[in-house]
This record gives C-alpha cells, structure tokens and sequence, in this order.
C-alpha cells in the first residue's frame, strides 16, 4: 500500500543527489575560501589611543573619544567597533591609564587614518579654567592579523568520528546492522552537510563554530534516529507488521514514531531559538546557526536514512531467509518428537 | 504509595529542592566583611560570557599582553623616551634616538631599531624577517600547545604580538611572563644562579641540549600537588650523577634557563642517580605552562634567538558584551519556562512531576558546573545543557505516553504505569548510553570548548538518566496518590469504545 510517508521515502534519489551536491560543494568552497570567520575579525585595522590617568581623573575620556570619532567623520572613515579597555601591571592590577580603541575594516584607507592620527595627536586637553593639562597620549594605527590554531580543529573532527563509530557499533548490537549502517549514512551525511551549508552559504559563523555544529548536528541525528529505531524494533516484532514488504514495514512505523522525532526537534530547535533571541548580539550569533544543525539532523534522521534503510533492511531479511537453519540441539528436537506424538 | 509517605516524599523533594535552589542562586551580605556567594554567582565564565556582578566582583572576560621582540618597540615607548630627551633639550641624543629609530622602518605603530632590523637603515632586512617569523611560530606554538578555550593570538602590524588570555585561566600572569622567554635551554648546578656551573650542554664542540634532556611532562600527586617532570638521557644522568657525587655536603641548586631566564630551580640534597627529577608547581596550569616552555626550548632554543619583553597589557571585558552572561540566563529560563508549559498543557498536574525532576536535575547540573574546576558558563555549556533537558524531557514523556495509551486501553492507573516504565526502560536505557558514550568520547578526544560542551551533555545525560528513571517516577507515583481520578490528574482518557447494540 502506497502511503504518504512511504511516497516520501521513494524520494530517495532527489535526498541523495541533494546531500551529495550541498556536500561536494561545501567541500570544493571550503577548499577554496573557506568558511565566513568574519566574526573572528582574521584581519582588521586599529586607531588606538592610549591615555593615562590625568585624561580620567578630569574627565576628558569622552573628549577624546568625540575628536576621534569627528575626525573619522573628517576623513570618511566608519568604525566597526569602539572599546575602552583599562590598563594593567604586570599583576594584572588595573592601573588608572586606558585604552581606547577603535577597529576598523582592513580596507580602510591608511591615509585617511593618518589624517585623522594627526587631529588626535594635535589635540590640546584642558582643565575647567582652560589650563592645558599634561596628558600622556599615543595615537597609534595597526593593521592586525589573527593567527589560527589548527589542533582544535583536527582533534574535534576525530572526536566527532569516533564518537560516531563507537555509537554505531552499539546500534548495531542493539537494533540490528542494518540500523547502524543506515545511521552511519545518517550522521556522516548530517555532519558534512552541516559543513557545506555553511561553506556555501557564508553564513558568519566564529572559527570553531562549525565543528561545534557538527558536533550538536551528530548528537541530535543519534538521538532522533534512536528514536525511530526504537521503535522500529518494537514494531517489528508486532506479527502485524511480518506481512509487509520492507519499505511498507519502515514507512508504517516511522508513521509511530514520527510525532515523537518532530517534537524532540522542534523542543531543541525552540530551545535554541529563544537562547538567540533573547542573548546579546554575540551569542546570537553562535547559538542560532545551531539551528541548521537542528534542521539537518532532522532531514537525516526522518528522510535520509530511512529511505537507506529500506535497502539496508531489504538485503538483511533476504539474508535471514536464505540463512540454513542451524542445528538446534538434541533437547529441542525430543521436544518437538514429543509434541509430534501428542499431535 | 500510601498518601503519608506520599506527603513525606513530596515534602523532601520540596524541601531538597529550596535548599539546592538557595545555594545555587542567592547571594547576601553576612555582615560588613562576610558575603554568601551562590554557586551560579560563583561559577567562572569564558571570554565571551561576563559581567559586572557586584561593584567590584567581574566574572568572565579575560587580558590580552603585547609581546615585543628584540629591535621592536611600541609608538608608546618611542614618544615617551623621545620626549624626555626633547624636554632635556638634548638635540644630540634626540637625533641619534631618531637614527636609532629610524621613520622608514616604522611599521604601523611600532618603530624597529635600525641596528637589529636593518642593514641599511633604510629596509629591513631578510634575516630579522625569519627571526620574526621563528619568533612568532615558537610562541604560537607554545600557547597552541596551553590548550585555553578563548585564548587568541594576533600579529600586530607584522613585527608584534599580541596574545589575549581568558580570565578563567589561572596561569595568565605567569603564562604572559614566561611565554617571552627565548634562547637556548641550559641546566647548571651551584649554590646560586649567578655562580652556577652549565652542565647541559657540555662545553664542547656540536654538543646539544637534547643530547642531555629527553622530555618534560607534568604529573600531578595523590595530594593535588603538580609536578614538572623532567626525564633524562643516559649520558645527562651519567653526568649528573657524577656532578652531584658530593651534593649532600653542599648546597646545590639545580636552574633550568632559557636564555637568562631562570624557569625551574630546585635544590639537590643528595646525589641525582634517577633518570627522573621532579620538581613542584603552584598548581596544574603553571605546571603544564612550564613544561609546554621547557619543551619549546628543547625542540627551538638557540642562542640566536631574538629576545622578547612584553607588556601593556589590558583587562578585556566579555567579548559577546557586558550583559551577555544574564541575558543568557534570562534566555535559559524562557526555554525551561517553555518545556514546563507544554507538560502542564499536555499532562496536566503531572506536570508537577516533570517540574519536581526537572528542578532536581538542573540545580544537580549548576553545583557540579560549579564545583568541577575545568568547567565554566560559556554558549556551549549553555547549549549543552538545554541538549541535555531535552534528553530528559523526552525521557519523561516517554513513559507518559505509554501510560496514557495503557490507560486508554481500560488499564488502572497503577498498572498503566508499572507497564510503561517496564516497556520504556530499554529505550530510556539505549537513549542515555549512546548520548552519554558519544559526549564522553567527544571530550576524551576534542580540547577547550568542544570538549567542556562534550563533558557538560555527558554529565547532563547522566543525570538525566537517574532522574528519569528514578526522581521521575517516585515524583509521579507520590503526587497521584493525592487524588481519586487519577486520570484526570494527567489528563488521560479511556478510549470510548461503541456500543453494538
């Protein structure tokens, strides 16, 4: 019988072509670009003036920061981000001098930097009664560059690998080889296609993020495929189910366990959500990209790897069948001699 | 469960659960000088998360250190050295002061001593470049190998750097001192660093540091107390063996140096015949900060290496912004708010039982964040605790739906719910290990962030699992004795069957 759910799974060529061509591109992208680490700002420039303690106790920061920002405008520049950070010893005791740093695109002109160092430079801070007042000042201008560490990065893809053999193996004893080879398809194709999707799209995403989806993509594939493999299991010992073909068989039970696999999806990705809706503007943007890993497990586990499944089941039963019964022992044997007699 | 005992559990849960929420949550003043501090008030934050708790208690954020290497200094320094000679009217030293620094090999806002960087005076030369580059690759490595989550490091206009540490690091200031540390490794016996005779390497022709030294690494003893352990070659303990033939008729020390700097020094009461010499750290991080130094000069030191001073440091607040810690706080609650809503809504009282369990999990989660020294409140550990109420969410309606079916079906209550329980365990059992498995060998494997999300949703997955299975179900079978339609109280129907006739 040809259900909805089982129409779905016959769609199987359409998820492979579409896991297969989001994954090369992701892997051909990164290759070539990369992901969009901008939030890790790799290269950017910085007007820093650095102020000692004079410029606070009279209450001059602001001014500083007003000459600075006009003599941006001046010149045509736009800042990205401005900080005031307070200096330290070598105790790591705030001292009373600060910093005031402005970041800038790396793209921003040098020159017009320099004119606007030169207007802060020749800045003249007075007191009340219009008495010049000896501040200390340095007005510098840096083009910075971040430096990437890379064990980080190979460590976790190991971890994310391993970790999702070891929990396959345990499928596979628990629920049959065929789930965990349909799972294995799953969790490869949920990690991957979570590195594609950002390698394609350039969402801005930090530096490791992406292993850290990854990784969330993992764990959220394993436990929403556990569920309908649970349950798979408990249907399938239902003799209801010993009539259906292989793909009717999975189809049909997905049907039981779906509701529970949509809410267990819909209960992370909601918690996700509202972790980026209500935080600040940073967290926003590690915590809501986690939601493509929330969605892509979900693909996998109720669309991907129960169309493999089919196949995978399919070629099992067929191998149950045409197994030759063992020998099953002498006990066995008098017992059913016995029940033949009493027939 | 008989309705006192049923009181008797609620009322303990109820109580365990005031008491678990005050330690984690309320801070007051005890008097003038004596302050309680809750656990969630206590509990570190990375670099991202932070902020102001009390006029002056900040958590999160970290400190970020300039590292200047030989022939290189900041625009800072220039003016001010710069200027003192000016106010002295010295037109002299001024005009050397500007050769010495010479504005064509300025370089962003840092100027490059001409001697050093140059052989012209006028573009800087090739060998000073691979100096630099050496340089920056070695401390690169050496904080690489520190394994800090939040931990960045910047070249700064090329000649620079610029190394940014999270508060939650204890080793920080001694991490920023001792990282400058360049040039060769020597080890020498004598009363004082001053006097002190090099014993590795041999004075002679080709001998070199690793002929002597195999490794360091870092053990930490049963009482908590870390160790540098520093292992020998056969010949570096021949020699030391025969050096330190009368040492306990003399005071001797022992100095590991790397270039003029003293890093490990320790006394030698008798004679060294072990292949192995341990010496005693202020804690785990120091003790992994010297050796992943010792080691770096092992495998890099040289003589030749450029020297490095470093300084103007600065106090880095939380990068993701000053409110980031609460409001993340506050989005956490919503979501708890939001998974207590739909028990309530679908299962009516009993979502006192989810709420009892739910409670019970998550302030066993904040004392162990906590109370664990590597963990901290960062994004990930946020988000792996919310993974982990997942977890237990589902695990809870788990056996809520199969009671509910039971029950549909004309079961008793009670009955519906020992049947549930027996069919789910395997699968709340199955759910746990896997999740459990999977985050455990995440965080053997992955470092800093990955690695405290990891081991944050394993112990979330853990717990999880106790208070499903356990926490869960007493709440449930304590909380319904209270009441004659039991039904009703989960909001549980009987499925209406048709009458024939």
């Amino acid at each position: 019988m040809m259900t909805k759910r089982l129409k779905s799974l016959k769609l199987w060529p359409l998820f492979v072509a579409v896991s297969a061509v989001v994954i090369l591109a992701g892997i051909i992208l990164y290759a070539l670009l990369g992901f969009n680490t901008s939030p890790e700002k790799p290269e950017y420039k910085t007007f820093e003036v650095q102020y000692d303690v004079v410029a606070v106790i009279n209450e001059k920061e602001e001014e500083v920061q007003k000459v600075c920002e006009d003599s941006f405008k001046a010149n045509g520049l736009t800042f990205e981000s401005k900080e005031v950070y307070e200096e330290v010893a070598g105790s790591l005791q705030t001292t009373s001098a600060k910093s005031l740093v402005y970041q800038f695109k790396v793209s921003a002109s040098d020159e017009a930097l320099g004119l606007a160092k030169a207007a802060v430079q020749n800045l003249v801070l007075k007191d009340a009664e219009g008495a010049p007042l000896s501040v200390e000042m340095t007005v510098t201008v840096n083009t910075v560059k971040s430096e990437t560490f890379h064990e980080a990065g190979w460590r976790a893809a190991v971890a994310i690998a391993v970790g999702a053999v070891v929990v396959l193996i345990y499928i596979g004893i628990r629920f049959g080889v065929a789930s965990a080879l349909s799972g294995l398809v799953g969790v490869v194709n949920a990690s991957f296609f979570t590195f594609g999707f950002f390698a394609i799209t350039r969402i801005p995403v930090f530096a490791v993020a992406p292993l850290l989806y990854a990784a969330i993509a993992a764990i959220s594939f394993t436990l929403l495929w556990l569920l309908h493999c649970m349950k798979m299991r408990e249907n399938f010992k239902d003799p209801d189910f010993g009539k259906f073909e292989a793909d009717e068989a999975v189809a049909e039970s997905l049907k039981t366990s779906d509701k529970f696999v949509y809410f267990t999806a819909g209960a992370l990705g909601i918690a996700v959500l509202l972790i980026g809706a209500i935080a600040t503007a940073g967290v926003r943007l590690l915590a809501l990209p986690a939601l493509v890993a929330v969605a892509v497990s979900l693909y996998s586990a109720s669309l991907l790897s129960p169309s493999v499944h089919i196949y995978c089941k399919r070629a099992f039963d067929k191998i149950k069948k045409n197994k030759t019964p063992k020998y099953s022992g002498k006990k066995k044997m008098k017992l059913e001699g016995e029940e033949q007699a009493k027939d | 469960m008989g309705k006192i005992r049923s009181a008797i559990c609620i009322a303990l849960s109820a109580l365990l659960i005031a008491a678990l929420c005050f330690f984690c949550t309320i801070s007051f003043k005890m008097n003038n000088i004596e302050s309680f501090h809750s656990a969630v008030r206590m509990t570190d934050a990375d670099i991202t998360l932070g902020g102001e708790i009390d006029e002056d208690y900040y958590v999160g954020g970290g400190y970020s250190a300039m590292y200047y290497p030989e022939g290189v200094i900041s625009a800072k320094d220039y003016e001010k050295e710069l200027s003192a000679y000016e106010a002295a009217e010295d037109t002299e030293k001024v005009d050397d002061y500007k050769k010495k620094y010479p504005e064509a090999l300025k370089s962003g806002g840092l100027y490059l001593e001409s001697e050093v960087a140059s052989e012209d005076g006028k573009t800087v030369s090739d060998s000073f470049k691979a100096k630099i580059e050496k340089t920056i690759k070695v401390v690169k490595e050496r904080y690489e190998a520190l394994h800090v989550d939040g931990m960045k490091l910047e070249v700064v206009s090329g000649y620079a750097l610029k190394v940014t540490l999270p508060r939650i690091y204890s080793a920080r200031s001694y991490a920023f001192q001792s990282m400058a540390y360049t040039g060769a490794l020597t080890v020498s016996l004598g009363s004082d660093e001053n006097s002190a005779e090099t014993v590795f390497p041999e004075n002679k022709k080709n001998a070199v540091i690793g002929d002597y030294l195999k490794s360091f690494s870092t053990r930490t003893a049963a009482d908590g107390t870390s160790y540098v352990v520093v292992s020998f070659t056969s010949l570096g303990k021949d020699i030391l063996e025969s050096k330190t033939e009368d040492a306990e008729n003399s005071s001797t020390n022992v100095f590991y140096k790397i270039g003029d700097n003293v890093v490990v020094q320790g006394k030698v009461d008798s004679q060294i015949d072990q292949p192995t010499m341990y010496f005693g750290t202020s804690s785990s991080e120091s003790a992994k900060a010297t050796c992943v130094l010792l080691n770096s000069a092992l495998e890099y030191g040289d003589a030749d290496d450029l020297t490095v001073s470093y300084g103007d440091m600065l106090k880095i607040p939380a990068t993701f912004g000053e409110n980031a810690l609460m409001l993340i706080y506050i989005a956490f609650a919503a979501a708890i708010l939001a998974m207590a809503i739909f028990f309530f809504v679908r299962y009516g009282l009993l979502g006192f039982a989810y709420l009892f369990t739910y409670l019970l999990f998550l302030f066993s989660m904040l004392l162990c964040i906590w109370a664990i020294p590597f963990l901290y409140m960062s994004v990930g550990t946020v988000l792996a605790l919310l993974l982990a109420s997942v977890v237990l969410a589902i695990s809870c309606a788990l056996p809520y739906e199969y009671a509910r079916k039971e029950y549909a079906l004309g079961r008793t209550m009670t009955s519906s719910v020992k049947s549930a329980y027996k069919k789910s365990f395997w699968h709340i059992f199955d759910l746990h290990v896997v999740l459990a498995a999977l985050a455990f060998i995440i965080y053997g494997i992955s470092l800093t962030g990955l690695a405290t999300f990891a081991f944050t949703f394993g112990l979330g997955v853990g717990f999880s699992a106790l208070c499903s299975l356990l926490v869960g179900r007493l709440q449930w079978a304590s909380m319904m004795s209270f009441t004659p339609k039991k039904g009703n109280f989960c909001r549980f129907k009987r499925e209406e069957v048709e009458d024939d006739d």
